[in-house]
């Protein structure tokens, strides 16, 4: 293609050179022929002579067959240009074409990443434009997030420590809260638990009578409310699980958010002391190093131990023995960083999803494309093939397991056997058919006992 | 390859048109000229003066079609350099993708090595480490380029601008020059070319859907944005639509006559449509015979691929139109009401905006383009990608635990009502049938609950988006550390607690060193001790 370009490119100037000279030489042949009919304008006879004369030799010369011929060269190589892009197949990847709610849903997107770029003009020309709304609060922790931003560009922590201390506030009443709300849970559970307990004992007194007057029935509804009985029970089981999984989430959220602001305040703090050393503002630094490291002292004395290390050498020394502390990696680090923290205590991805699918999109559209020529692609569940995708891309955990391929589920949960390997539980059930305990792993010769050894696995 | 169709198509359309238009208009002027020149020394009759006369005017002829022909062609000149940059664009692009996808072979290669030999595992961690570091260098270094940049570029703009008010034609070629060595750099740094890529998407999407002062404010905001993307296309695509939308069918008949010949290389049935909406116009009005003599006119060319079509239009003849009053007497309804209902859909605002989106999506694919927005189909591929049955599990785990308890108040009675047998046995049995039998009922959609945040396919927004697309087939466990975020690897494998929670091995050591060797499992708060959790190996 790019040859193409070029001879286009080429010939396109010939041509234009061409008709150019061309039309000026004839031009040229003109104004001189003029000059001597208008000279000769009292001959008639030597002046039609002169005339035949200049013809013929515009018939000879033929400057308009050379100008058309130096044209049409040109359109030739356009029109290989043109073949060569009609036999280049189309874009269309049939089952990805746009479907109807789908455009306000891509605007609210779009509205979103505009927003977190920081081009916030743009973004509500783009809302008035389209007519389309985002949530409310978003443009809001965007504006917050973005001032904060420029000041740490400008070396300047203030205002991000002061959202660092807020978040530990919050998060410390939140604590507070949770373990009064476990308490007054658990008390309602254990009610609900005794009012069950009541309720089946009267049903059981129902049971007996009705058991001395028909035998047949009686089997039918003890097992009836024995079932109904159980119906409550796996209702209370979900509700625990659901209470747990929202708890289970909420509390290593919760874990995470506090350590990672801890470990970002550090940073703060450093990269502030950093700065006051390369001013060479010693003393300043020292007290800095004082107020705020104290905190720090049980996870991060490592680093604490090296800055400390810094303030021994003199005069731009230290910026000879640890380069990478003075080279302002440690502020871009703390810009990402920041973003990363900031929105895992808003709850909102710390990538603007938009840019993260788009990217992950680009190597998966050929592969799309060659595949659904071949296979009709479902918009159902899986795709027949698996796009490799870059472990950036990966968020949530999943196992296969080896012996069935099937990806396992809470309920095929894989499980973890005496030799430390990890099979699915549909795939332990085959090697226990027949009612044996005992099993061989498929990959070590180590013996399992099904029921002793195994745990389920949750990821 | 795809890309660089849509990018360079709509660059050759324009360059054909105004070939075409420049021949015909240089043949047309030559050829005049030449024959009256040719012409002049047979008349012998005619005086010297209008010999001259003559001469002079084809003089000025010639040369105002030298002046054209050289304007034109500059125009030309700018396009194809257009062309050029577009396809430099598209190459550095497509090394940047074939560059990723060769350093994960490396690693995938490098992974595999691993799990064979032990003791050059540690050798290559630590070359790999080395890499790593040097590529964290590189793209520090990249963001404070970008850093300083961003500064450089304020002041260039100061700088073009003040050259721009002097306006000398040499310091303008150099500046060109500069700026061709300015665009090959550029083309290499891989992080701008992703976000030049993007807005480039961006742009095309805010075009195609008509807002355009955000489309114009976006290529004022970014570099080389005005040459990437086809402004005046859509422009000119949006006069048409706007007559549709005003119900004139004037404007887009003679766009259909222009683009005739490539229309049927598409096989529309654009130009069938427009004249079907004129018939029903004339319907509406109620001129039943300038109706037929039209449909005699311009139907018969299409009766090969529309016939259907046709036919069902015709029909309209035989109903009252919507301004007659109907032949029936004491009829209580509208004339209109009495038309069934796919003729009343002819009528109405339903056929207009199907012609809108006809248009929209046949003018775009005449010059190469794809119907969808390309950032549309990108996200949606990206979505195929990346989505996992646990993006939708919060959802409709809610939703299945609704059905369950329905379906346990009306199927369970019946199924037990059978098993009558040993009453404990049974029920135990038929329970834990019954909980099997929940298996083969219910979807695999009871997956683990695993929360990300920065999953982009939990997004609320995405996920409405994700339910009408597949998930990406998994081939190989990949389990994700709760803790740390990392993946898990064969030297950093998963620590099994005894209540069955996983987190990864160099956290689990971390939090022991801290706390005396005992660990705590953060979901449930219950602590164990370190030598009470046991490895697993992930194949």
């Amino acid at each position: 293609m790019e040859t193409l370009i070029e001879e286009l490119k080429t010939t396109h100037q010939k041509t234009l050179q061409e008709t150019d000279t061309q039309l000026s030489l004839t031009l040229e042949s003109l104004e001189s022929a003029v000059e001597f009919v208008s000279a000769m304008s009292e001959d008639e006879e030597m002046m039609f002579q002169i005339l035949k004369e200049w013809e013929s030799s515009l018939h000879q010369e033929k400057r308009d067959i050379t100008i058309k011929k130096s044209q049409k060269d040109y359109h030739r190589v356009l029109s290989k240009v043109g073949k060569h892009l009609v036999s280049i197949p189309s874009n269309e990847i049939p089952f990805l074409t746009s479907k109807k709610l789908e455009k306000e849903l891509m605007d609210q997107l779009i509205a979103e990443h505009l927003y977190r770029i920081g081009d916030f003009e743009l973004g509500d020309q783009f809302l008035k434009e389209s007519g389309s709304t985002i949530p409310e609060g978003f443009r809001g922790l965007m504006v917050k997030m973005h001032k904060i931003l420029g000041q740490l560009y400008e070396r300047d922590i203030s205002s991000a420590l002061n959202w660092v201390h807020q978040t530990l506030q919050i998060r410390d009443k939140d604590s507070v809260n949770e373990k009064e709300v476990k308490k007054n849970k658990n008390k309602k559970e254990s009610k609900k638990g005794t009012e069950i307990k009541k309720g089946m004992e009267i049903k059981k007194e129902m049971e007996i009578k009705k058991e001395m007057e028909i035998k047949k029935k009686e089997e039918e509804i003890e097992i009836e409310i024995e079932m109904e009985m159980e119906i409550e029970k796996d209702k209370e089981e979900k509700e625990k699980e659901k209470n747990k999984i929202g708890k289970e989430t909420n509390n290593t959220q919760q874990q995470q958010i506090l350590k990672k602001t801890h470990s970002f305040e550090f940073r703060l703090h450093k990269a502030f002391y950093l700065n006051l050393l390369l001013n060479n503002e010693l003393k300043e630094a020292i007290n800095y190093s004082r107020k705020w490291f104290k905190q720090f002292a049980s996870t991060h004395m490592k680093e604490i131990k090296q800055l400390a290390g810094c303030l021994v050498y003199s005069n731009g020394f230290a910026k000879r023995r640890f380069p990478e502390l003075f080279n302002g990696s440690v502020w871009l680090q703390l810009h990402s960083e920041f973003r990363e923290i900031y929105c895992l205590v808003a709850g909102i991805p710390s990538h603007s999803p938009l840019e993260l699918l788009c990217q992950a999109g680009e190597s998966a559209v050929s592969v799309l494309k060659k595949v659904s020529g071949l296979i009709p692609i479902n918009t159902g569940d899986e795709l027949p093939m698996e796009i490799p995708v870059d472990n950036n891309f990966k968020f949530h955990s999943s196992f296969i397991c080896p012996v069935s391929k099937e990806r396992s589920t809470q309920k095929n949960p894989p499980v973890l056997l005496k030799c430390g390997h990890v099979i699915s539980k549909s795939s332990m059930k085959t090697l226990i058919e027949g009612g044996k305990t005992k099993f061989k792993c498929p990959y070590c010769p180590v013996i399992t006992n099904s029921q002793i050894d195994c745990i389920e696995i949750k990821f | 390859m795809n890309l660089q169709k849509s990018l360079i198509q709509p660059c050759f359309e324009q360059l054909s048109r105004r070939l075409h238009k420049q021949y015909s208009l240089l043949n047309k002027t030559l050829t005049a000229s030449f024959k009256i020149l040719y012409s002049l020394p047979k008349n012998q009759n005619v005086g010297s003066d209008k010999i001259v006369e003559q001469m002079k005017k084809e003089i000025e002829r010639l040369s105002k079609l030298q002046k054209d022909l050289n304007n034109y062609s500059k125009d030309d000149q700018l396009i194809i350099k257009k062309m050029q940059l577009r396809l430099q664009y598209h190459l550095s692009l497509l090394q940047v993708t074939q560059k990723n996808k060769t350093k994960n072979e490396e690693e995938n290669e490098n992974q595999e090595e691993n799990k064979q030999e032990k003791d050059k595992d540690k050798e290559i961690k630590k070359e790999n480490e080395i890499k790593e570091e040097k590529n964290m260098d590189k793209e520090k270094d990249k963001h404070i380029e970008i850093e300083k940049e961003k500064y450089m570029n304020i002041e260039e703009n100061i700088d073009k601008e003040k050259k721009k008010e002097n306006g000398n034609e040499k310091e303008k070629e150099k500046e060109k020059e500069q700026e061709n060595e300015k665009d090959t750099k550029f083309f290499q740094d891989q992080i701008k070319l992703r976000k030049l890529e993007l807005n480039r998407k961006l742009t095309e999407y805010m075009f195609r859907k008509g807002y355009n002062k955000t489309g114009t404010m976006l290529t004022e905001r970014h570099q080389f944005l005005k040459q990437l993307v086809d402004q005046s296309l859509f422009l000119q695509g949006k006069k048409v639509s706007v007559s549709l939308s005003k119900h004139n069918l004037s404007i887009p008949l003679k766009w259909c006559l222009i683009n005739r010949s490539k229309l049927k290389k598409i096989d529309s049935r654009f130009e069938f449509q427009l004249k079907k909406q004129q018939f029903i116009e004339i319907m509406r009005k109620g001129n039943r015979k300038e109706a037929i003599n039209y449909a005699r006119k311009n139907f018969p060319p299409w009766v090969g691929k529309c016939f259907s079509e046709i036919k069902s239009v015709m029909g309209l003849l035989a109903f009252p139109t919507p301004n007659e009053q109907s032949s029936i007497p004491n009829e209580e309804k509208e004339p209109f009401e009495i038309l069934p209902e796919r003729y009343q859909l002819l009528y109405g605002e339903h056929s207009w905006r199907k012609l809108n989106e006809l248009f929209t999506r046949e003018h775009v694919v005449l010059f190469g383009l794809s119907e969808s927005p390309s950032i549309e189909v990108e996200f949606k591929a990206g979505i195929c990608a990346v989505k996992t049955a646990s993006c939708h599990s919060l959802h409709k785990k809610n939703q299945n635990n609704q059905q369950k308890i329905t379906e346990h108040g009306t199927e369970k009675g019946k199924k037990m009502g059978k098993k009558k047998k040993n009453k404990k046995d049974s029920v135990l049995k038929g329970f834990d049938l019954f909980k099997e039998k929940k298996n083969i009922n219910t979807n695999d959609n009871n997956d683990v609950v695993d929360r990300n945040t920065n999953c982009p396919t939990c997004h609320p927004i995405v996920n409405k988006i994700a339910k009408n697309y597949p998930r990406n087939l998994i081939t190989h466990s990949l389990i994700i550390c709760p803790l740390s975020g990392q993946i898990m690897t064969p030297d950093n494998p998963p620590m099994i607690f005894p209540n069955g929670n996983a987190y990864s091995l160099d956290e689990m050591k971390k939090m022991a060193e801290q706390n005396n060797g005992i660990v705590t499992d953060i979901k449930t708060n219950q602590k164990f001790k370190f030598t009470q959790l046991r490895k697993a190996f992930i194949v």
